[in-house]
């Protein structure tokens, strides 16, 4: 029996050599694209799920919540958090661990290099477990001067020697210690949040002049994990936190005198699981890698089921299309005893070996393409079939995608009556399948129709976050790394100047952060006369040729003048406790708005007020003037919105940006700056970055997902074109006969095209009508998520314009069968008859 | 074999009623071989439908075997068609993407019949119905009268006692309408009874008895001395 069922299937397939072509090949790329994004999405899925009880691991974060600037958080920590968790929670926290990477340049054999070194807590290994080589991780972490490196760190390093027992300095601020390699660990795994190339023990003693870094509650700059014990529970932690802060948190004074005031009114603490970071951390910002996201792995996963639902469709479009056919088949089994039942079975088994052979092809591409794929998205995917779980889910889809296909056509096409069927030449009555034909094709066009309105928006708004103006120009900008480093301090004056003289150099700018750089340093400040809590500005110093070096236009005012000896804040040596010295400062439009200024040229001459120095335990305040306005920048972070800043030109403050506006030859200019660092500062590495690459890569998460979903997306295209193909062949041989009908009466090959295209174009429009609403809504959503975006009336062209290439695709696929059918002379239709 | 009482088919769609069979008495005993005869749209297909169980009646009685099988269900019917009634058609209605054998094969498929004993007795038939060297072809390589013989093959396969015959030489040349006409008294002499609808006067001359319908009645019997 199986035997005749799989003869007659096998003939059938190899009968309907385009019909079985198209449906192989639709179902072999949805299943080739399912079982890419579902590796996809399991890898995802997979973070941080390595480490032993990882449901009890977290990952503690900061909200600063200052008034008047909308709430901040981030992903770190004070440093004094960890030992006032383990104290305060000490019956729920079983372990916890800080990881702080500061910058860190290490030194072997007289060169420099800068490696990611973090550093931790001894508690570090009661959390994540590293697979050790060589040595000992517990003795890593039991001294100061002992350090954990991974397998890539001692090969770059060491090559073949044993790298245990071997010294490599490492200076950080005003460390500088001589370290021994005291174990050797493999390369952490790509899924996981975390990421370092060495670790050693934190030493609080030799960072004091860092106290941003250990100490205080006011600076975030490092990680904290900790481990919830078995019998405590997430809840109860969470419930006691405030009353945790608030016995906790000292409020510096700049932040508020308020005697009554209570920390949690500043800030605030969460937590949050941390194998949900990878795809739903509370906060994306300052994390040690590149997050995912969890509309990334949702929407790719609607993508891959709908090229999945576009290629099931065209198998029940054709195969009750051919069901004619198929009719008389059934019909004669059914006169020779054969129950519905097994006449169901027989058709869904069917399916399943049609579906079965386009999973066999889907495997050979994924297979094809993975390494592709897998690089293009920065991650290590292989496809393990000898894993049981993973041939259990091919089996799954196999079952699934074959009975949802196959269940309708089995149905239809054992209900046929054979009293009808076997009568000499009739054919089986087919109203609810061609009804049921024509909601299909409208579903499929309504998919793509859907796809490309979001290919579209997607497209559209990565090349608006690309191409945004971000206040300043960032064209033949060069960005020099490591210039805050405490060896180069000394030398950065010398540095600019001589950089300032190489050829191809306009303009030198040397300012607290990099451009691009992430971070963000606030200060706060008060109004002359006025008492508001809280109030605070980011902070950007800068020199002589800032507005000169980026290219900011000043809205009102001037900028710094080299001529006059009162610009900037003023020196705070010799000054009395209490007393208010004068300056002068530059702000921002966003900060005009802030401070309450008007417009910008009544900014102009109102002050701030700020603290320079502490005198006998008292403040010493510069009220600074403002003298100039400037035009509103997208410095630090490039996916940001930018904020409301003071720029101030202020001696002594810690400068750890130079950029340079050069005219000329980038590989020339690279070699200058270079030969002039290794000149006076060889101990720190030269690293460089180009303004406009640095901008162009922070948006590389959207180009990826703009790209990924053009190849997604023009799949699913092909795949319902391929199966409108099959149906248009389909009608136009079936309506031969009409065709020829209407030829002997008269009709043009240009009246038959008309027809069919006109058939054709019917569902193109109904599926316009569906798909773009849910189109628009949807992509609105995702527009929602970012805080510049596109205007909202261009998803009008884009709704239209997809919709007229859907129109063109049908009209293509269509009239070439229409033509082909039209052109046919009509006897030869009519003869058959 | 079967009685045929007072039984009547009309069809109904929204507008028409068309009443096919009106009140027919039919009775056909066993070993019998009757020619259907009348005009295009007369009833004769539906007759043979009903009488295959491929269609049930409006009203009447249909006793097969004794038993009045008028209102039985789908399933019930499959199952006495399948072990009691062979079907040959005008055209063939072999299915094109299986070989000669595994056509007359199928036929046993939906019994319970081992391999081989399947195996022997489709050799049997096709050197019956001399097709035996064309086992393995399909049958869109076979002329129309060789395509009829492994019809009537497949009709016979499972020793059915009943053989239903529309009009099995409407689609084949004198000669080859011929053969088959032979093969089927030769069918009936072994004892098999033949009901069968045809338009051509010589090949009703094969059968012993001639029903003639008109509009859907009964108009005449013959009954040809043997």
């Amino acid at each position: 029996m199986f035997k005749n069922y799989f003869l007659t299937a096998w003939r059938h397939l190899l009968k309907n050599r385009l019909f079985t072509a198209i449906n192989i090949i639709g179902l072999s790329i949805g299943l080739m694209s399912c079982v890419l994004i579902l590796l996809f999405v399991q890898d995802e899925l997979s973070y941080d799920r390595i480490w032993e009880d990882s449901e009890r691991l977290y990952q503690v974060n900061t909200t600063y919540n200052y008034p008047g600037s909308p709430a901040n958080t981030t992903s770190r920590v004070t440093g004094r958090m960890k030992e006032a968790m383990r104290l305060y929670f000490k019956d729920d926290i079983e372990a916890a661990t800080r990881l702080n990477s500061m910058n860190s340049t290490v030194r072997i054999g007289g060169s420099a290099f800068k490696e990611a070194i973090q550093f931790v807590d001894a508690e570090f290994t009661e959390l994540f477990q590293l697979d050790v080589i060589n040595g000992d991780m517990s003795v890593a972490l039991s001294n100061t001067s002992n350090i954990a490196i991974n397998a890539s760190f001692a090969t770059k390093y060491f090559g073949n020697i044993n790298p245990i027992g071997q010294t490599l300095e490492v200076a950080v601020y005003d460390l500088n210690r001589v370290y021994t390699v005291a174990a050797v660990f493999e390369d952490l795994p790509h899924n996981t949040t975390l990421s370092f190339q060495a670790l050693a023990l934190i030493d609080e003693s030799a960072f004091l002049s860092a106290p941003w870094e250990f100490d205080g509650w006011d600076s975030a700059n490092g990680w904290l994990y900790f481990k919830l014990r078995s019998d405590s529970d997430e809840v109860k932690v969470s419930s006691q936190l405030k009353d945790f802060i608030n016995s906790n948190v000292v409020i510096p004074s700049y932040v508020s005198t308020d005697k009554n005031a209570q920390p949690t009114d500043f800030w605030n603490y969460s937590f949050q699981k941390l194998v949900d970071v990878q795809l739903n951390a509370i906060s994306n910002d300052d994390q040690m890698k590149e997050l995912g996201a969890l509309t990334k792995v949702v929407s790719f996963s609607i993508v891959a089921m709908l090229i999945l639902a576009v290629a099931c469709v065209n198998f029940v479009n054709l195969a009750t299309a051919k069901s004619t056919k198929r009719a008389r088949e059934i019909a004669i089994r059914k006169v020779l005893g054969a129950q519905r039942g097994q006449l169901i079975r027989q058709y869904l088994g069917e399916s399943l070996l049609l579906v079965g052979i386009a999973l066999l092809i889907g495997l050979v591409l994924v297979e094809l393409l993975l390494p592709f794929f897998s690089s293009f998205l920065n991650k290590h995917l292989t496809l393990e079939l000898a894993n049981p779980m993973t041939l259990l889910q091919l089996v799954a889809f196999v079952l699934v995608i074959g009975l949802l296909a196959g269940a309708y056509p089995a149905l239809a096409l054992s209900n046929v009556v054979p009293a009808t069927v076997l009568k000499a030449n009739k054919s089986a009555g087919q109203g609810q399948s061609v009804l049921l034909r024509q909601v299909l094709v409208v579903f499929q066009f309504a998919i793509s129709i859907g796809l490309i309105v979001a290919t579209g928006v997607i497209y559209a708004q990565t090349q608006y976050s690309i191409t945004k103006d971000v206040g300043y120009n960032t064209t033949n900008l060069l960005s020099v790394r490591n210039f805050g480093t405490a060896q180069a301090a000394a030398h950065q004056q010398a540095i600019r100047d001589r950089v300032q003289r190489l050829p191809g150099v306009t303009s030198v700018a040397v300012t607290s952060s990099r451009p691009a750089g992430g971070g963000r340093n606030s200060r706060a400040l008060q109004l002359p006369g006025q008492s508001i809590n809280g109030l605070s500005l980011a902070v950007q110093a800068v020199d002589h040729e800032f507005l000169e070096t980026f290219d900011i236009p000043l809205i009102a005012g001037r900028s710094f003048d080299r001529a006059r000896s009162t610009d900037g804040t003023p020196r705070a040596e010799g000054a009395k406790p209490g007393e208010v010295l004068q300056g002068t400062v530059m702000i921002n439009e966003k900060a005009v708005t802030r401070l309450g200024f008007g417009t910008p040229d009544q900014a102009l001459g109102k002050a701030i007020r700020i603290v320079i120095a502490m005198v006998a335990e008292q403040e010493v305040y510069a009220d600074l003037s403002v003298i100039g306005v400037v035009k509103d920048t997208v410095y630090h972070r490039p996916r940001n919105e930018g904020w409301g800043e003071a720029y101030y030109l202020e001696p002594n403050y810690p400068m750890g940006g130079l950029t340079i506006r050069y005219a000329g030859e980038r590989t020339e200019l690279v070699e200058g700056v270079r030969g002039i660092w290794q000149n006076l500062i060889p101990t720190v590495p030269f690293q460089y970055e180009f303004v406009e690459d640095v901008i162009q890569q922070a948006f590389s998460a959207e180009k990826q997902l703009a790209i990924l979903f053009v190849v997604f997306s023009l799949l699913a295209i092909i795949v319902a074109c391929m199966g409108l193909y099959g149906l248009a062949a389909f009608t136009a041989e079936q309506r031969t006969k009409e065709i020829g009908v209407r030829k002997v009466l008269g009709a043009s090959v240009y009246d038959i095209v008309r027809l069919l295209v006109w058939q054709f174009s019917k569902p193109v429009l109904l599926a316009c009508l569906l798909a773009w609403p849910v189109a628009i809504f949807a992509m609105l959503n995702w527009l929602e998520t970012f805080p510049y975006r596109i205007d909202t009336w261009i998803l009008f062209p884009i709704c239209l314009g997809a919709g007229a290439i859907a129109t063109l695709i049908s009209w293509g696929t269509v009239g070439g069968n229409a033509a082909k059918v039209a052109r046919a002379n009509p006897v030869r239709a009519l003869r058959y008859e | 074999m079967l009685q045929l009482n007072n039984l009547s088919k009309i069809y109904r769609t929204s507008e028409v009623e068309t009443t096919a069979l009106d009140n027919v008495n039919i009775e056909i005993s066993t070993g019998e071989f009757a020619a259907i005869m009348g005009p295009s749209g007369c009833g004769k297909s539906t007759l043979l439908n009903i009488i295959g169980m491929l269609d049930t009646p409006s009203s009447g009685e249909y006793l097969f075997m004794g038993e009045n099988i008028a209102g039985y269900s789908e399933a019930l019917l499959s199952n006495i068609r399948k072990r009691n009634i062979g079907f040959i058609f005008q055209s063939f209605n072999l299915i094109d993407e299986l070989t000669v054998s595994e056509n007359i094969e199928l036929a046993l498929l939906y019994h319970d019949i081992p391999v081989s004993e399947r195996r022997d007795r489709v050799e049997t038939v096709m050197d019956k119905v001399g097709i035996a060297h064309r086992a393995g072809h399909m049958p869109s390589q076979l002329s129309g009268g060789q395509q009829q013989r492994v019809a009537v093959a497949r009709a016979v396969v499972g020793d059915q006692a009943m053989i239903l015959a529309d009009e099995p030489t409407g689609n084949l040349d004198s000669s080859h309408g011929q053969e088959v006409m032979e093969m089927l008294q030769a069918l009936n002499e072994e004892g098999t009874t033949i009901v069968m609808v045809t338009h051509s006067p010589s090949h009703a001359d094969f059968a012993r008895r001639t029903i003639n319908l008109f509009d859907g009645q009964v108009v005449a019997e013959n009954i040809r001395a043997a």
